[in-house]
């Protein structure tokens, strides 16, 4: 196809993003078809990343699944761990100690922050910047620091467990985490002079992938993309669960829909995260971290369910149990798999580079959406 | 950590096996000297400034990524540059689970990369299938020296980032017979390991 | 509790749906149970009153395929599962034209079951490779089935037939 006057030809191309790329989402691959720079329609291959966890929970007692709950989305993993746990709390009607309640916070809020600065800085690396994601990985390491103090392991942490928490948190670390607090509240103001107010971000995030409500709830999006298109859906304030029902924070909403209003969502996330962190530290009382548990985990025959928001939306696990020790059925529903089912009709006409972005700001971690 | 390549044979059906970057054999003498002086100083380059292809699979590349990042800063040890084409790494750090879908995207990445190439095996998953292996497995390769061969395997779920930098270092002795080619990237405070 | 919306109760009851209200530790799970007949109306008033699609999973019973589907409201503690069951030859209708977010989870039920989905744009395999997505991962060997009945539990007011 020749443009007359300006010899320049326009070719319909088949291209392949991934599943091996420089961004870092993992393996996900798309198949794009383009007229040159535009994207005319997208058709994400998963299963790059398949794990057989819902198989491997029908072959393993029902405690030792918390093993494979880490693996599943593992930026933030402990509201998968804070979900299934209290499925199986609520199956079998044991009540975690306050303490363990509030510790159980305290981790998955930190959790949620070191998930969201490693999107931060995942996302601009996708967009080109390579400084902000050493800030955000530092910010990372104190947080994992904590988070390897309290837990034991870096990143896949398994810290909670059926009645509980695994092990208690000392007086020092939980001062270290006060101190984490205020250092944070200081370095957004490295992110605002950085990140929030740089002008080539800015326009390569204001108008860009704009989702509207609609499209979001039929799609079963959940969490910063929805709440960056308006809604303000949080399970944590609509159907609380685990000790939210008695802290006080806000829900940010977004107020276009695009990139950029995500990407602040997040960012007001964090602050909120470290009022919870704050406030569930003024309260944590004194206590075990371990409720009495029966020596055999078998849930009585029916069907349990449990809903939990993480850091990319409505995390749900949903069991079936034939009174035995094995489940006989789980279901894990990935709030990755929602958001990124979004994009092929998203995308239709984007700018390859509009694409990007916009599945940057999805935050995406390919091994929840294939299990 | 030390490479069990070393000892066992390569299993049949794990590509082609190039035992690139091991000790010469010294059969060198006389005219032929200065060439084993050359390939030296190649090794030693070559190990100073390995790069990396960008190849995260799952969890493990998050610690991979710290690996590179301000604090545990492989930078220092030359292995910054991860390099998302194949056609311009040499290095290949498996990091994550490989799965039977991902298994020819593995075997392709690896024939594309140019000699000499090396591989590091970080994590469970990538030495032998980690938590996933076992009965009852039907997606999840048992551990990627089933595809290709391995050179360093670093064990954790995940390792630790320093886990990731040891891997590097005995990757660059295996290049050059010492730890650390150069005295600079030398610890203060530990002796050299022969 | 309130947040259980008897408008949307009433229009139920018009499917010949069996409806029980459970308590679970957070907000209120509607567990609704309809003839595969009536899935795409059910489901249709539950789209009409705003709520969002959860998941879509199966489970396989003795008798034959049991589908689940999960909706929740954004704005209120309110989850709807409503199960039925495929047909004997593991067919069920598709929601993915009422629910576009339904579509990966058919496809990856498709993958994992071998449930066909009438209807469906698009059925390939979403998660399995190419060469073994006949595998089917999560039918059940036969000699671990188990009945709807003993999955049920001891739940009397909702009898015989359908779904978990």
């Amino acid at each position: 196809m020749t443009n007359a006057g300006t010899e320049t030809r326009t070719f319909r191309m088949h291209v392949n993003l991934g599943p091996q790329h420089p961004s870092t989402h993992g393996v996900l691959h798309l198949e794009l078809e383009m007229y040159g720079e535009y994207v005319l329609g997208i058709d994400p291959v998963l299963g790059y990343g398949h794990r057989m966890h819902e198989k491997m929970a029908e072959t393993r007692p029902w405690q030792s699944f918390l093993a494979n709950t880490p693996r599943i989305d593992y930026a933030c993993s402990l509201p998968h761990s804070h979900c299934y746990a209290s499925l199986l709390e609520q199956a079998l009607e044991i009540e975690p100690p306050p303490r363990a309640r509030s510790l159980r916070i305290v981790t998955s809020e930190l959790n949620r922050i070191a998930s969201h600065l490693l999107w931060v800085g995942a996302f601009l690396l996708d967009l080109g910047a390579f400084t902000p994601i050493l800030y955000c990985f530092e910010d990372r390491e104190q947080v994992v620091d904590i988070l390897e103090h309290i837990t034991g392991n870096r990143l896949t942490h398994a810290y909670m467990c059926v009645g509980g928490v695994s092990a208690d948190a000392d007086s020092a670390i939980l001062q270290k985490t006060r101190e984490f607090i205020l250092r944070m509240h200081n370095r957004f103001q490295i992110y605002d002079r950085l990140v929030t107010n740089n002008i080539i971000f800015i326009t390569r995030t204001r108008d860009i992938g704009i989702i509207s409500p609609e499209m979001a709830r039929a799609y079963g999006a959940t969490g910063p993309v929805l709440r960056g298109s308006g809604v303000p859906g949080d399970i944590r304030k609509i159907a609380p669960y685990g000790g939210y029902e008695e802290l006080k924070f806000e829900t940010p909403v977004g107020a276009k829909s695009d990139c950029l209003d995500r990407y602040h969502v997040r960012m007001q996330e964090m602050r909120q995260s470290l009022n919870i962190i704050e406030q569930a530290l003024d309260q944590m009382p004194d206590g075990p971290v371990q409720a009495k548990v029966p020596r055999k985990i078998a849930p009585p025959p029916g069907h349990y369910s449990f809903s939990v928001e993480g850091a990319r939306g409505d995390v749900t696990y949903w069991a079936v149990s034939d009174g035995s020790e094995i489940p006989y059925r789980l279901k894990i529903r990935s709030a990755c798999m929602a958001n990124l089912s979004l994009l092929p009709e998203l995308c239709k006409g984007m700018l390859l580079a509009d694409l990007i972005a916009t599945l940057g700001s999805l935050d995406l971690v390919i091994p929840e959406i294939d299990r | 950590m030390e490479n069990p390549g070393d000892r066992h044979p390569v299993r049949p059906g794990a590509g082609t096996v190039l035992k690139t970057g091991t000790e010469h054999p010294d059969t060198t003498q006389g005219i032929l000297q200065p060439l084993r002086l050359a390939e030296n100083i190649l090794d030693a380059c070559r190990a100073n400034s390995l790069w990396p292809l960008t190849f995260g699979l799952s969890c493990c590349a998050i610690e991979m990524m710290s690996a590179g990042m301000a604090r545990f800063d492989m930078a220092r040890y030359g292995a910054e540059v991860f390099r998302p084409s194949p056609r311009q790494a040499d290095l290949m750090i498996v990091a994550g689970t490989v799965n039977k879908k991902m298994a020819p995207v593995v075997q392709r990445l690896y024939e594309q990369m140019a000699e000499p190439k090396w591989v590091i095996a970080l994590g469970n998953c990538a030495i032998s299938g980690g938590p996933f292996a076992g009965e009852g497995n039907y997606a999840v390769i048992e551990g990627v020296d089933q595809l290709i061969p391995v050179d360093v395997y670093v064990a954790g779920c995940p390792p630790r980032p320093e886990g990731l930098l040891e891997a590097i270092f005995t990757l660059q002795r295996k290049i050059t017979g010492r730890r650390h080619p150069f005295p600079q990237n030398r610890h203060p405070q530990q002796e050299e390991k022969k | 509790m309130s947040a259980l919306p008897d408008a949307l109760l009433q229009k139920l009851q018009a499917f010949d749906a069996r409806i029980k209200e459970l308590s679970p530790r957070q907000g209120s799970l509607l567990h609704v149970r309809v003839n595969v007949a009536a899935l795409k109306q059910t489901a249709s008033l539950l789209r009409d009153d705003g709520l969002y699609p959860v998941f879509m999973t199966a489970v396989h019973t003795d008798l034959q395929f049991a589908l689940v589907y999960q909706f929740a409201a954004s704005d209120r503690p309110l989850r709807v599962l409503l199960a039925t069951t495929a047909d004997r030859d593991g067919h069920a209708p598709s929601l993915t034209a009422l629910f576009p977010g339904m579509q990966w989870h058919e496809r990856e039920a498709h993958d994992m079951f071998g449930i066909t989905f009438e209807g469906h744009p698009d059925l390939r395999p979403l998660i399995l490779g190419d060469e073994y997505h006949d595998l089917h991962p999560l039918r059940k060997e036969p000699n671990r089935f188990k009945t709807l009945v003993q999955l049920r539990g001891d739940d009397p007011a909702i009898t015989d037939g359908e779904a978990p």
